[in-house]
């Protein structure tokens, strides 16, 4: 009989296993939209496959690039406006060729702003932020205890910071050379177990009920067991070696788990800085804005009409300077391909 | 005559493939509940951390008042987005140390847009610990957050607009 899975590892097995098939069979993109379980368990799914998978690379951005480069774009629409506005009031662009350029450049100033209040929305707002920041910048090292948690997992993190914990108690007591080896482990034991009643007690609140310093303590009770029962207590050299060892283990543990919580205070609940391409609204926002800033039919339709009206032949040479003169790029490739576009413009304009 | 190359064609699912792979997503436990929301708790239980925003629809255009939620879950560094119950959206989250002790005294069901500051005040331990601060003037707008006990809860001249739990660490918390 297989072992009973908890819920998130079948998720897990199942969104891999779906995935992985999907993307065998028919290729990658499609796994998102062939929804062989309902969207949630999809969502969840991918949550958890996507952290096993680990991370992509993808671009960083903070609060303040949202604005600055929402300006950037916005500006750079701007600017095609004030060259569209030139090139209407001369004649040079007209008809249809301006109305749908005002409207393209209407859209596209619209798909600036909304992809930019998707990742306002990504990133919070921005008086949270204000407000959270400066609320956390006062409210360092005010926190002594920690109001709502149960008063011996409370009592337990408060002696840890200030060094009064059973662990250090513990370390101490095995440092104690007046007393038998026999007791000093018995008060570590004592104390070993206050230690795992408080983690105990604070499970449900910890990031990691299970973390590696828990399993230390747990590893450690295990150790003064043995070496305070008379059945599995080692020779006497190698009780002291031990002992001495389990000592500074206890040392180094009650050190790891005070510079833990020292200065506990609070942490900012963010979204990853690789949020913005990860998430599927913003990525369809993304893509209208640049689908929008690639369609322009203007130009080509301003240097037809250039063409026309100076009987120009449409010549690579006769392009790039219009191009200049309207102070657009000049690349070679967008040269060839305006010159190919505006000669079959003009035809079709002068038949 | 040259070497021949031969493509291979559209690759056809295996049947015994597609009955295996059913077989695992029947196993898959199956959300209840009436939203996406409720679906994704059933799922993955309560939030570790979670925010609640209040605003109005269309940016402030309309009177409509809309409650985004993101819940996190940091076990998996993910969080959920909603909007009224609806997933809009999944992110990435930045996870927290295995010994940060989460808010878990919270649930985002606790938090309506009707409630006042006596009204979240009784959800604490200890009222008067929370601190008050004003929203910077620079903002613009005439905010009012309220912060203690792994919460903050800001209230503008509309009513409370942001709930925010948040775990503790060590260390000091990035600037």
């Amino acid at each position: 009989m297989s072992p009973r899975r908890n819920p998130l590892e079948q998720i897990a097995l199942g969104s891999l296993a779906v995935g992985l098939v999907l993307a065998a069979t028919l290729g990658p993109g499609t796994a998102g939209d062939a929804h062989a379980v309902d969207p949630v368990t999809y969502a969840v799914g991918r949550a958890v496959t996507r952290f096993l998978l680990g991370t992509l690379p993808h671009r960083a951005r903070d609060y303040q690039e949202i604005n600055k480069n929402k300006n950037a774009d916005l500006a750079e629409v701007a600017n095609q406006q004030t060259i569209r506005q030139y090139q209407s009031d001369r004649g040079w662009l007209g008809g249809d060729a301006a109305a749908q350029e005002q409207q393209r450049l209407d859209s596209l100033r619209q798909g600036i702003i909304d992809r930019a209040e998707r990742e306002k929305r990504i990133t919070k707002y921005d008086y949270d932020r204000a407000i959270g920041r400066e609320a956390r910048t006062a409210v360092q090292g005010v926190i002594t205890s920690l109001p709502g948690i149960d008063p011996t997992a409370a009592k337990f993190v408060s002696n840890v910071i200030g060094g009064a914990d059973p662990l250090s108690a513990a370390a101490g007591a095995l440092n104690d050379p007046s007393k038998p080896v026999t007791d000093r482990l018995a008060i570590v034991k004592a104390q070993l177990a206050e230690t795992q009643a408080a983690f105990t007690s604070l499970r449900d609140r910890l990031r990691d009920p299970n973390s590696l310093l828990k399993r230390e303590v747990d590893r450690l009770k295990d150790e003064a067991f043995i070496l305070s029962d008379p059945r599995s207590q080692p020779a006497p050299g190698e009780l002291e070696q031990r002992v001495n060892k389990l000592q500074q283990e206890l040392a180094q543990t009650r050190d790891a788990i005070e510079g833990a919580w020292r200065d506990l205070t609070g942490s900012d609940v963010k979204i990853n800085k690789e949020r913005f391409a990860r998430d599927d609204t913003w990525l369809g926002l993304n893509a209208d804005v640049q689908a929008l800033k690639d369609t322009s039919d203007a130009t080509k339709a301003v240097i037809a009409a250039a063409m026309i009206r100076d009987r120009q032949e449409g010549t690579e040479e006769n392009v790039r300077e219009l191009l200049r003169n309207a102070g657009l790029p000049t690349g070679e490739e967008t040269v060839k391909r305006m010159a190919a576009e505006s000669i079959s413009e003009s035809l079709k304009a002068q038949i | 005559m040259g070497p021949t190359i031969s493509m291979p064609g559209a690759v056809t699912p295996d049947a015994r493939v597609v009955a295996g792979l059913q077989a695992v997503t029947d196993r898959m436990p199956k959300p209840a509940g009436a939203t996406d929301r409720d679906q994704v708790r059933s799922l993955l239980g309560a939030p570790d951390a979670f925010e609640v925003a209040f605003d109005l629809a269309d940016g402030g255009r309309r009177e409509t008042l809309i409650r985004y939620e993101t819940w996190h879950y940091f076990e998996l560094e993910s969080a959920f987005e909603f909007a009224d119950g609806d997933l809009i959206g999944n992110m990435p989250a930045d996870d927290v140390p295995p010994l940060a002790i989460l808010p878990r005294q919270y649930d985002p069901s606790m938090f309506r847009a009707d409630m006042t500051v006596a009204d979240v005040k009784k959800l604490v331990a200890a009222p008067d610990s929370l601190m008050r601060i004003d929203a910077p003037s620079e903002l613009g707008v005439k905010a009012t957050a309220y912060y203690g006990e792994q919460l903050m809860v800001a209230f503008d001249e509309s009513g409370l607009v942001l709930v925010e739990t948040y775990p503790l660490q060590g260390g000091r918390s990035e600037q």
